[in-house]
């Protein structure tokens, strides 16, 4: 019987002779895992759901306008009474229509992603704890800083995640809107209204840019859930709230408006949807310039990518 | 060195130890405390400025924006009297009255809309969140002390600090928005007292039940209440948040100095008597739940 | 301390439950006075059966007591010392003032609770080095004053979860000793560990907890024995089989062997069950038997978790084999 010569490979070692990809791809590896994480967390989606719920009120809303636009304009109603009356209901569809904008201009997509802004700031404040500030708190960067990449690497693949829960949130859901309308409506609506396709796109990456470069700095500056929760509501419901009391309470000049990052963002969505600064709604808020608003979200983003900087150059990330 | 016979251990003595220890330990949550002394610092540094520059009163500025006598250039000066005499006169004059003004502004807006929550969301969650996301809610589980009881004096170490954040916070803007300010701080300390005992319970809560306490915080806070309290919505659904009863407290007292609130037929207000039995009967029912609650639950090992 | 025949921890047909995951199985202990060692694996149920022994959590089924209370009930607790595992501090604090807030919350009035903390701080040899934040302490400092607030009300049972982890040799031994003059002072110590060598050294009495289930109670050499009065079945996958059966069956120790029919990944090895009566010298002769005759096991697994896992602390493994 021949005995069979021992060989190395009784050793069970396997070299790895795959080429690397690069630092990049460890990037895109974290934002992956980062999702993951979320994703397995029940509260992410119980928020996630409530953004949703906001996404179906419009997406129905918009059936439901179409769908009364045309029930009641085949019959007349007459009101009862000793002087009643003959009235055209239409007349009443098109006040509602005109309040609730739920008919595929840019008042419905701007409204709609104006309108995620609370949930999507309680979610980014649990998304930013868990999947970044938990890295610093638990000391779990030295894990990522271990493998072949470096810090920079580190923050696009948590800022790659972030963005993509805020365009979830925003971006997506609004396409998904503009697509239904087209179907609502006829396919001519998408060949006329590529501007408000631009404007989806362009208010969705001011969204991502800006929202993810401050919830980086954010979580990465305060790490625990409660600091960033102050924070983060003090940069969105405080300035709101603050803008209101100075410009609508003091007849203060409409530029302290400007202290709102969210109403930021949306002057310039409305920029890139094209609508005309007079007609903004509501109607009796005299809004900022469009320029001023932009100007503030590139001042935003530039001292949160300096902050950032400086952290990646630090010596010591993890205090 | 032995430890000798045993000496007596009491539980009350412990408890009390922990009722102020727990107090200590919020004093140690520095990040959380600055941020809120330094929110409040920004509204004050705005409630001073106003008070210096402006003042509370805006009937000339209003009467500038909303030109009531123009008609007068048309109609003569026979129509003086009638405008000056019209509901909308009066409404205006009310609404432009410093207090009114002070009122609307910074306490019903800022405050109750803002200030108020958040302070006690942060402390109250705070409490317990933080002892069970630092893991170290195992030495105070395994003290010869029943857990309710551990509850409960988390609770009361909190209060000091969510108490004094709110109601003092709200007295140092009062003091610093001068003669209005000051009636304001008598008219609504008692309410905005009553609220944040009710908010702490509820936080308190929320932080000993839940994993992500803060989130489940913010998502009540500024989701649910915001849009059943402040939302001009008709119904008896509003009826199921604290900030409406807090409202409501505020609102009546508003109304005995005469300024306008939103007492429309979409708020509905209940009676103060009504919101003082519901603001302190929630707190004692949810710290009884709570008590209840925790003193049947296992400690989770937070992750 | 006086022994009135009642045990100091007691469960009886204890289970306990985390949804579908069961953490502990059925099991009934009882413990008295002096050093009892518990070794397992990683996620074999000790934390949970020490967390059920201080009250930390309730058990599903059946009932754990101390000294006759409850464990979940707050008066048991007056009766233990913990000394968890998770490395959890309020890090601002000084080791003295938290050994002395501790002390406070187990109802001491102050003056008492400063001299019971110098006291144990004294005996776990932290008096000297308590003044610093716990923040700046190394692991085996955090150790010590995680044993020092478990002294403080004089325990009639000590608790301690992985106790020397982290503590150097020299600091080790001291640990050791103190573990020893507590038992001799009458104290009941259940001390959690996942190496039995390390516990070897502190006590002959052990319980082997495998998979939720106790595997094992007694004396290292009682466990030793009865494992070798038990046959374990163990499937190896080799180049031969019929070659390895031959070399096998003129062993003592070896009772059956059994050809199984396996085709493996290069579609030429099969597997060998075996039955060993004394699988420890099994294990001895059969690794000689490899060398010397150079075959090419491809894998070696014991069929019977519990023997394997039991089998595998005694060979002084982490219960992996």
């Amino acid at each position: 019987m021949s005995r069979p010569a021992p060989s190395p490979h009784l050793l069970r070692y396997r070299t790895l002779n795959t080429a690397r990809r690069g630092p990049w791809f460890g990037s895109v590896a974290i934002a992956r895992s980062s999702l993951q994480l979320l994703a397995g967390r029940k509260m992410f989606w119980t928020l996630y759901i409530f953004s949703l719920l906001i996404f179906l009120l419009y997406f129905f809303g918009q059936y439901l306008q179409v769908f009364l636009e045309q029930r009641v304009s085949e019959s007349l109603v007459r009101t009862g009474g000793v002087f009643g009356r003959t009235i055209r209901p239409d007349f009443f569809v098109n006040m509602l229509r005109d309040t609730l904008r739920m008919n595929g201009t840019a008042d419905t997509y701007g409204d709609f992603m104006w309108t995620e802004g609370y949930i999507v700031m309680v979610l980014l404040a649990f998304a930013g704890s868990a999947i970044v500030g938990n890295d610093f708190r638990f000391n779990s960067l030295p894990f990522y800083l271990s493998k072949p990449i470096g810090r920079r690497h580190y923050l696009v693949g948590k800022a790659l995640a972030i963005a993509v829960l805020v365009n979830a949130m925003t971006t997506i859901p609004g396409l998904c809107l503009y697509v239904e309308y087209g179907f609502i409506d006829t396919w001519e609506y998408y060949k006329n209204s590529t501007r408000l396709l631009f404007g989806i796109l362009a208010y969705g990456a001011a969204l991502t840019i800006t929202l993810t470069l401050l919830l980086l700095v954010t979580a990465t500056w305060l790490r625990r859930t409660v600091p960033l929760i102050m924070v983060w509501t003090a940069a969105f419901v405080m300035s709101r709230l603050v803008q209101r009391w100075l410009v609508d309470g003091l007849g203060l000049s409409p530029r302290w408006r400007l202290l709102d990052i969210w109403n930021d963002m949306y002057l310039f969505g409305q920029w890139c949807f094209g609508t005309n600064h007079l007609l903004l709604r509501p109607g009796n808020q005299i809004q900022p310039e469009y320029r001023e608003a932009t100007a503030v979200i590139v001042v935003v983003c530039l001292v949160c990518v300096w902050y950032l900087s400086r952290r990646v150059r630090a010596v010591e990330v993890v205090q | 060195m032995m430890l000798e016979a045993p000496a007596a251990q009491s539980p009350l003595r412990a408890w009390l130890f922990l009722v102020v220890f727990s107090f200590r330990r919020q004093a140690r949550v520095k990040q959380m405390v600055g941020i809120a002394i330094g929110l409040l610092m920004i509204c004050l540094l705005l409630v001073i400025t106003f008070t210096a520059s402006a003042g509370w009163n805006r009937y000339e500025w209003r009467m500038n924006r909303s030109k009531p006598y123009t008609v007068e250039h048309v109609a003569g000066g026979m129509a003086h009297a009638a405008i000056d005499q019209s509901e909308y006169m009066d409404r205006i004059r009310q609404e432009t009255k410093p207090l009114a003004v002070f009122s609307k502004w910074v306490v019903f807006l800022l405050f109750l809309g803002f200030l108020m929550p958040l302070f006690s969301l942060s402390f109250g969650t705070a409490a317990m969140g933080q002892e069970r996301e630092g893991r170290s809610i195992v030495w105070l589980l395994t003290r010869p002390l029943p857990r309710s009881s551990i509850y409960l004096a988390k609770l009361l170490g909190l209060l000091p600090w969510s108490l004094a954040l709110t109601v003092g916070g709200f007295g140092i803007l009062c003091l610093a928005g001068g003669e209005p300010g000051q009636k304001a701080f008598v008219l609504y300390a008692p309410g905005i007292f009553a609220g944040t005992l009710a908010f702490s319970a509820l936080f308190h809560l929320i932080g000993a039940m839940f994993q992500k306490p803060g989130i489940v915080a913010l998502l009540y806070a500024f989701f649910f209440e915001t849009m059943l309290s402040e939302l001009p919505i008709p119904g008896t659904l509003k009826r199921l948040s604290i900030n409406y009863y807090t409202r409501c407290l505020l609102y009546s007292s508003a109304e005995t100095e005469g300024v306008p609130t939103e007492t429309s037929s979409l708020f509905v207000p209940v009676s103060p008597t009504t919101a003082w039995v519901v603001l302190i009967g929630t707190t004692v029912a949810i710290t009884g739940i709570g008590m209840w609650l925790f003193g049947r639950m296992e400690a989770k090992e937070e992750m | 301390m006086k022994d009135d025949g009642q045990p100091v921890l007691l469960f009886e047909q204890v289970s306990k439950w985390y949804g579908p995951v069961i953490g502990l199985n059925q099991v009934t202990l009882e413990l008295r006075r002096g050093i009892t060692g518990l070794v397992g694996a990683n996620g074999s149920g000790k934390s949970t059966l020490l967390r059920l022994a201080t009250g930390q959590l309730k058990p599903t089924l059946g009932r754990v007591t101390v000294r006759g209370v409850d464990a979940w009930e707050w008066r048991a607790k007056a009766l233990v010392g913990y000394c968890p595992d998770n490395d959890a501090f309020y890090e601002d604090m000084p080791g003295r003032e938290f050994v002395a807030a501790m002390a406070r919350l187990c109802g001491f009035e102050k003056a008492e609770a400063l001299r019971r903390t110098e006291a144990v701080l004294e005996r776990v040899g932290m008096a000297d080095r308590a003044d610093r934040k716990i923040g700046g302490y190394s692991k085996g400092m955090r150790q010590r004053i995680k044993l020092a607030q478990a002294l403080l009300n004089d325990p009639q049972m000590l608790v301690l979860d992985e106790p020397l982890s982290g503590i150097d040799p020299i600091g080790r031994q001291e640990m050791l000793e103190l573990f020893r003059g507590l038992a001799a002072e009458g104290k009941c110590l259940l001390v959690s560990s996942h190496e039995l060598e390390e516990l070897e050294k502190l006590t002959d009495h052990v319980a082997i907890l495998t998979r939720g289930r106790i595997a094992a109670v007694g004396t290292v050499t009682q466990i030793r024995d009865m494992l070798d009065d038990q046959p374990l079945s163990v499937r190896i996958d080799v180049h031969d089989p019929r070659r390895l059966a031959t070399l096998l069956v003129n062993r003592l120790e070896v009772v059956g062997v059994e050809l199984e029919p396996k085709v493996l990944a290069n579609g030429t090895h099969e597997s060998l069950i075996v039955r060993a009566r004394n699988p420890r010298r099994f294990f001895e002769d059969f690794g000689k038997l490899v060398v010397s005759e150079e075959l090419d096991v491809a894998r070696l697994e014991p069929l019977d978790d519990t023997a394997h896992a039991v089998l595998g602390y005694l060979l002084g493994g982490s219960g992996k084999t």
